[in-house]
């Protein structure tokens, strides 16, 4: 058990801490009426109470039967007790008729054995205490909320605080000074000039100072030389590679949902390159907490490179873990998803820890479960979905025109080879009655083409849409057949969506493949790859291929109705593009099919869960589909790296019975009754013609899809050299188009609901709807959400509002406590009665006012910090200041800290002159040890191909693991605070993880190829560069000598040409403190 | 204002040197307790609770005939299965063991085998995460660093919590292992069987290592002095010192060059099967590690099938995956009971034995056999749990826990309890709240402690 001596004070410590409990819980104790605290009475009541009250005694006493005419189901009821009185009296256990009969002194109670001892003391002792009782679902009695609300801190209005007076220039100080001066301490000195330098570049940027940066401060003598050093650091664009990082924790970035199969979270990584261009933009703070609560909603996105930047920042919201599961089978997945995206919303903009209202009226302040509700509603009335970025797509000039050309030389191609047609019909048809006769009319034609002729006209049981069924019916069966299928379509089918016009209300359209809109009839997709000259000749309806397979397409319903069991889409497609049933939003859900057809057919969904859950349908390209590529062993192929996929839709029906609509017989209208070959004929040539020209009818389209499906025309691109020269030309420019940018977002589509209290958190346990709103502790004129929409466009001005007590503050504590260590608030995500007090409340809110007055600018803030003399001061603590305040909450001194993670690697990369500096992209796979591509958990470079580990990818289930062992948090919950310990893993890796050694290799591979060093000189050059500062001559003295002892060992001659000697060096640089802590 | 031992961790003043301020890590108990340390012999997948500690003869008559199971899987098409492998009693209390465990029956009277469990989810990551974390998602610590958070680690240079593995974790991977928000010194440290046991502990050019500790020791002690003897450096030179200590210490802990040949045997290290063995060495060290003073060890078996979903995940090939199970594990677990038993261990150390769920009593395919969370089987020994208890039932065809229902909280609060650790106060404050690994649930099982 360690030092035994020490224990006691051990004791001692968690003694004073009940003490300080108990003390706290009294001071809510004076504001209730009944005894014990709210928070404490609840949990004793619902912990031990309720359940000896649920499970002995309501049976004969609650809701279903009242024995004795009495219920022992609430305290009202209690208190006017049955036909024996009373079952009790507050505060007096022996005068209660309860406490009586369960100890058996006079009736007894309940029937049967009599209750344990320890129920019997639980049941006294509540009845002692003042039978507490949740009054109405309210932790409390009424006006406890109303008086917090009045009281604590932070929901009040942000204060307009001058400095005050005092001899410091900055006001920042004046503030600290007053309080510090007031304890009778001081400031430390002033840092050293190089301490300092070393400390701003990290706080700014993450990384030792650029050496050349370094200098110029250095020399520069004149007054405002530390601020235009400053100035140089915010310019760098690694400050928005630093700054973003730290709002990542905030957001609980990744880059997988985790879970068991760890599917991708769509474009996340364009998420984090966001946060870089916006905080190297200094984009207002509240155009940045805007776009993240609405960003999809905002009147005026802002454009960046032609994508919408402003949709692309509510990827925050999925950033959290899901299960790939059927929410219909378990629901907690959609509704810890949700609980999640509320936990975060409102610890990331507002330090308010709501998701502790999710069962029951937050216990400690002021957020009742309506509140949660209340998001929930706001939340789930709006869409997790993939979001396309572009603005517009543009298809080159000229792409429009090459389409034109090759379908007209198509066209004519065909016809060449349809010129013989009604002659080989004919002698195909005179084949199934006298071979002789067949033979003569054979002559002279391609015997190929009579006998394709005579296999389908030889087809068994001929649909009589099937153009040839015409030379085996009558005009009276086509007309009775006709007009039952017209009936048959009318009565057993309602549309649900006709997209041969456009796109219906209620349904979407998205994606750069349907931004142009719907496809005319006789429309076409040009092949992109293989022999085929087109991938398809469309009817009217939304088709996502019309430019290039390689661009997106999501078409979405509305919320279906339930009143009907089945939904049909007419759809086509392949190359893995999904029809796909969304339940209550679990978007990585099991349920859904590829479209993997080449022509239009209808494919049924049903619609059984739409009667208790928000369902709506999907159609994906693979690009728009969440669970693509899917796991390994459900789809095969799927990690091709392609992005080519396409769908077209027509039209959507409702129906009960299990049956298809049928297909029309009008296509025939004109050959029906006494068809001849030639009339045959002239109606092929008529399709073909009308379609080269452009203007083909949906009867054309039918006859000549009928054509290409059965070979009488061939989809080929070699049928003419100019065909063939004009399909390459169309592949050459497809080949140059960009690929959408496709990210995993929020989308409103649905008018706004609001949802029902799941009493208990329990989702099987639904009580009243919470109507929407946003919190209860906002001023009056911030709570109100319109009825039209989910309400995000409102909570993201309310958040984004002056006015909130709680934005401003929120963030500029972030702020503080990334520059100072620790914030003024110490709990960054708790602005709550539970979290930490303000140590210097006056200098948060005059900070807070001077953010919003300076337009919300980030970089301004970390300026005015940086250049505070509290900033500036040195990082030795007096031992009086020490014992008087030793959480330097007055900064009596700058705080020693560890590098974090990144910053670790960062500079170990740094350092070594692997750095490389590019910035934004797709992420780099961490090194594991040993990869699970099963999990999707694959490999990378030891040395993360020298990017910063902002660009490190984070997968859920196993993250980075050197980055971990410093503390790199968990992406689960919002973490504006980090752990910072310190273990044995992390001593361990400094000694002698790969990475580490390798980059002291790296750094030595450098030093070694300067051949006109000195040892002195060298080794002063690594002091320089690994910690900032010249060695001194003691120290060149020691590192000189163990340069040559290391050269002992290794048995290395030329000193200065050993790498291995200069690692050696490098590795134990590495190992220093100073090398690890900032100061 | 209330400091947590966090809190103090983080800004301990001047005055504690770090060995003091590390001992602030030692919790105490909260009453005197039973069991000091635990081994917790994980079996990801789901075992076949009537296919091991719970006979359901009922099954043998149903077999093959339609089944009516009101489960998550539920269908026309399902059949009861009864168990392919015969029962026998053994021990005092005649406890019914499967053929597949021939070991485990030697021990029966040590074992509390506890036939009522019942879990919330019948998926693995889930049901895994509920079962170590009391939470059905991630981000909340484990058993294993609860403890630890409540009594501390007695040996000061190894982590108290350490996950003995094969380089593969089941389903809801690290999650299931987390130190959630407690203070990461909670989490738990991987020692795998095969290669090199621990990250970084093999010295790197161990021979310059000296010179370089001497090189690094110097530097830091001026720049300890030139931050004023900052707690956070002085800190760190110190776990600077214990890890370079580690690197000897852990692989002697580890090192099974004075275990006698006869304990090798005893835990199935002569086995040709190379699970078997990995699976054995890895038992072995679990004791060595608690003898050592490490509070709590964690065993997961080795992956057989390389699927994602635990290893005893027998929805198919029931008799061939659960036989093949059996023999790898079977064997070490009883050593590690007897081990610890002749060595006078038994009595401090909590030996559990449990998967996240149990198997269905009918089957899809004739072959196999689904998950489970409404009833199944689980079992501890030692450690103060009341040894030869057979403890709740199933209905007779082992569908639901029916009698003495135990829950995973109900689990969570008496082992607890039996480390004298109350599970209503073990809190932790975090998001706001006082957290405890039960949550608002949990009752300890009185019947259950010896």
């Amino acid at each position: 058990m360690g030092n035994r001596e020490d224990v006691p004070y051990v004791g001692r410590l968690i003694e004073s801490e009940v003490t300080m409990r108990i003390l706290a819980a009294l001071a809510i104790a004076s504001l209730l009426p009944a005894a014990l605290p709210a928070a404490e009475g609840d949990e004793f009541f619902e912990r031990k109470v309720r359940p000896v009250l649920a499970g002995r005694c309501q049976s004969c006493h609650g809701a279903e039967k009242q024995f004795a005419a009495l219920r022992l189901d609430g305290r009202e009821s209690i208190l006017k007790g049955g036909l024996n009185g009373p079952a009790a009296v507050p505060g007096q256990p022996e005068a209660s008729l309860l406490i009586r009969a369960v100890k058996h002194l006079g009736p007894k109670m309940p029937m049967g054995e009599k209750l344990p001892e320890a129920e019997i003391a639980v049941l006294e002792e509540w009845v002692r205490s003042g039978l507490f009782w949740p009054a109405g679902g309210k932790p409390a009695a009424a006006g406890f909320y109303e008086k917090l609300l009045k009281e604590h801190w932070s929901y009040q209005p942000v204060r307009r605080v001058e400095p005050p007076a005092g001899k410091a220039a900055h006001p920042v100080d004046r503030f600290l000074d007053l309080k510090r001066g007031a304890a009778g301490l001081s400031m430390a000195a002033p840092a050293e000039r190089r301490v300092l330098a070393r400390r701003a570049a990290y706080v700014v940027t993450g990384l030792p100072p650029d050496p050349a940066l370094l200098e110029r401060f250095l020399n520069d003598r004149g007054p405002r030389a530390y601020e235009s050093y400053v100035d140089s650091l915010l310019a760098s664009p690694r400050y928005g590679e630093r700054w973003a990082r730290h709002w990542m924790d905030v957001v609980r970035y990744a880059e997988t949902y985790g879970y068991e199969w760890n599917y991708e979270i769509q474009g996340a990584w364009r998420y984090r390159d966001y946060l870089i261009r916006a905080f190297n933009l200094d984009v207002p703070y509240n155009q940045f907490v805007r776009e993240h609560v609405a960003g999809d909603l905002l009147g005026k996105p802002r454009i960046v490179d032609g994508r919408n930047e402003s949709v692309l920042a509510t990827a925050f919201y999925r950033m959290g873990e899901m299960g790939h599961d059927n929410c219909n089978q378990f629901r907690e997945i959609r509704t810890d998803v949700v609980d999640n995206q509320i936990d975060t919303l409102t610890k990331a903009f507002q330090g308010a820890t709501v998701s502790c209202a999710r069962c029951h009226d937050h216990k400690i302040d002021p957020i009742p479960t309506e509140d949660y509700y209340a998001l929930y509603g706001i939340l789930n009335s709006s869409r997790p979905v993939a979001r396309t970025l572009e603005t517009g797509a543009t298809a080159p000039a000229g792409l429009a025109e090459m389409k034109t050309a090759i379908r007209q030389e198509l066209a004519s191609a065909w016809l060449a080879g349809t010129a013989q047609l009604g002659a080989e019909l004919k002698a195909a048809l005179a084949e199934q009655k006298d071979a002789a006769e067949a033979a003569g009319l054979a002559r002279g034609l391609d015997p190929l083409r009579v006998q394709l002729w005579s296999k389908l006209l030889g087809r068994e049981k001929l649909d009589l849409a099937d153009p040839l069924a015409v030379f085996a019916h009558s005009a009276e069966e086509y007309g009775k057949e006709g007009a039952a299928r017209e009936r048959f379509n009318r009565e057993k089918f309602v549309t649900a969506a006709d997209f041969t016009q456009g796109v219906p209300a209620g349904w979407s359209a998205e994606g750069l493949g349907l931004q142009a809109g719907p496809a005319r009839t006789g429309d076409f997709a040009v092949a992109t790859e293989g022999r085929g000259a087109v991938e398809g000749i469309f009817q009217a309806g939304l088709f996502t291929n019309l430019v290039t397979d390689r661009w997106n397409g999501s078409v979405r319903s509305p919320l279906l109705a339930s009143n009907k069991k089945f939904v049909s889409l007419q759809v086509m497609g392949g190359k893995f593009a999904a029809r796909r049933v969304i339940v209550d939003h679990c978007v990585i859900g099991e349920d859904y099919d590829l479209i993997d057809t080449p022509r239009l057919r209808w494919e049924k969904v049903s619609t059984k869960d739409a009667a208790k859950f928000p369902v709506y349908l999907e159609l994906n390209t693979r690009t728009d589909n969440p669970r693509f590529p899917d796991r390994p062993g459900r789809l095969k192929k799927n990690l091709d790296g392609s992005s080519r996929s396409h769908f077209g839709v027509t039209r959507v029906v409702y129906h009960d019975e299990d049956v298809a609509p049928k297909e029309s017989l009008g296509h025939l209208e004109a050959l029906v009754g006494t068809p001849t070959p030639e009339q045959f004929q002239r109606m092929v040539e008529r399709a073909i013609r009308a379609w080269g020209a452009g203007t083909a009818t949906a009867a054309d389209v039918t006859w000549l899809n009928w054509l290409l499906e059965n070979g009488v025309v061939v989809n080929s691109r070699n049928l003419t050299p100019a065909l063939r020269g004009l399909t390459d030309r169309y592949r050459a420019a497809e080949a140059g188009l960009a690929e959408p940018t496709v990210v995993a977002g929020m989308g409103d589509f649905d008018p706004g609901a609001d949802h029902p209290i799941f009493l208990a958190g329990s989702a099987v346990n639904p009580g009243p709807a919470a109507p929407r709103h946003f919190l209860t502790l906002m001023p009056a004129k911030l709570k109100a959400v319109g009825p039209q929409g989910s309400g995000r466009r409102e909570l993201a001005e309310a958040m984004a509002s002056e006015e909130n007590p709680l934005t401003a503050r929120v963030m500029v504590n972030r702020i503080w406590h990334h520059v100072f260590g620790r914030g003024i608030v110490a709990s960054t995500d708790d602005f709550g009665r539970n979290g930490a007090a303000p140590s210097h409340p006056e200098l948060l809110d005059y900070l807070a006012t001077e953010f919003v007055r300076e337009g919300w600018s980030t970089k301004a803030m970390v300026r005015r910090l940086v250049t505070s003399a509290a900033f500036r001061q040195g990082s030795s603590a007096e031992a009086a200041a020490r014992a008087k305040d030793p959480g330097n909450a007055l900064l009596h001194h700058y705080p020693v800290r560890r590098l974090e993670a990144e910053a670790v690697r960062d500079t170990l990369l740094a350092v070594s002159g692997r750095l490389d500096e590019t910035l934004y992209g797709p992420s780099v796979q961490p090194h594991r040890g040993e990869p699970q591509e099963h999990r999707r958990l694959f490999q990378g470079p030891l040395d993360g191909n020298g990017r910063r580990s902002i660009y490190v990818k984070i997968t859920r289930m196993e993250g980075p693991r050197f980055l971990e062992i410093f503390d790199f948090p968990s992406p689960l919950q919002t973490r504006g605070n980090r752990d910072v310990t310190n273990v044995p893993p992390q001593a361990l890796a400094m000694l002698n993880d790969p990475f580490v050694m390798d980059q002291a290799a790296v750094w030595a591979k450098g030093l070694t190829a300067r051949k006109d060093d000195a040892v002195d000189a060298r080794i002063g050059r690594m002091f320089l560069g690994g910690l900032g500062r010249p060695a001194t001559e003691a120290e060149l003295r020691n590192w000189g000598a163990l340069a040559l002892d290391f050269a002992k060992r290794h048995g290395a001659k030329d000193v200065l040409g050993s790498e291995r000697v200069w690692a050696d060096l490098a590795h134990t640089l590495f190992n220093l403190k100073e090398f690890l802590y900032l100061r | 204002m209330k400091i947590s031992r966090r809190e103090l961790l983080r800004t301990a003043s001047t005055g504690f040197g770090y060995l003091a301020f590390e001992s602030m890590l030692a919790g105490a108990p909260h009453f005197a307790p039973k069991a000091k340390n635990v081994i917790f012999c994980f079996m990801p997948g789901g075992v076949g609770h009537m296919d091991s500690f719970d006979p359901k003869p009922k099954l043998a008559e149903l077999d093959g005939k339609a089944a009516v199971l009101e489960s998550y899987v539920a269908g026309p098409k399902r059949k009861w299965l009864k168990s392919p492998w015969a029962f026998k009693q053994f021990g005092q209390a005649g406890l019914p063991v499967s053929e597949i465990f021939p070991h485990i029956a030697s021990v029966a009277d040590e074992l509390t085998v506890i036939r009522s469990m019942k879990s919330e989810f019948p998926l693995h990551a889930r049901a895994n995460i509920f079962l170590h974390t009391g939470r059905n998602f991630g981000g909340f610590p484990s058993l294993g660093s609860w403890v630890n958070y409540g009594l501390g680690s007695s040996n000061k240079n190894l982590p108290g919590y350490l996950l003995l593995n094969h380089g593969d974790n089941p389903p809801g991977g690290l999650e299931n292992f987390s130190n959630g928000f407690l203070p990461a010194t909670h989490q738990a440290m991987g020692v795998r069987a095969a290669g090199v046991p621990v990250d970084n502990i093999v010295p790197a050019g161990a021979d310059l290592q000296g010179a370089k500790m001497a090189a690094v020791r110097e530097q830091d002690q001026q720049f300890l002095a030139a931050t004023a003897g900052a707690d956070a450096v002085e800190a760190a030179i110190a776990n600077f010192e214990m890890a370079y200590r580690m690197q000897s210490l852990a692989p002697d802990v580890l090192n099974l060059d004075r275990e006698s040949e006869a304990t090798k045997k005893l835990y199935g290290l002569d086995a040709a099967n190379p699970h078997k063995k990995a699976y054995g060495l890895q038992c072995l060290r679990a004791r060595r590690l608690v003898e050592a003073g490490v509070r709590f060890v964690e065993i997961t078996p080795p992956n057989l099938y390389g699927g994602n979903n635990g290893t005893w995940d027998q929805h198919d090939k029931l008799r061939e995956g659960h036989e093949t199970n059996a023999m790898v594990t079977d064997q070490a677990v009883t050593a590690l009971i007897k081990d610890l038993k002749s060595r006078g261990l038994l009595k401090d150390t909590l030996v559990i034995w449990a998967g996240e769920f149990g198997r269905t009593p009918d089957t899809g395919n004739g072959d196999g056999r689904d998950h489970h969370p409404f009833g199944f089987t689980i079992w501890m020994a030692g450690g103060g749990a009341k040894a030869g208890l057979i403890y709740g039932a199933t209905d007779e065809i082992g569908n639901h826990a029916v009698e003495n229902v135990m829950t995973v909280h109900d689990l969570h609060a008496t082992v607890l309890h039996l480390l004298g650790l109350d599970h209503a106060k073990l809190t932790y404050r975090f998001g706001g709240r006082d957290v405890t690994l039960p949550d608002v649930h949990g009752q300890v099982v009185r019947a259950l402690i010896g």
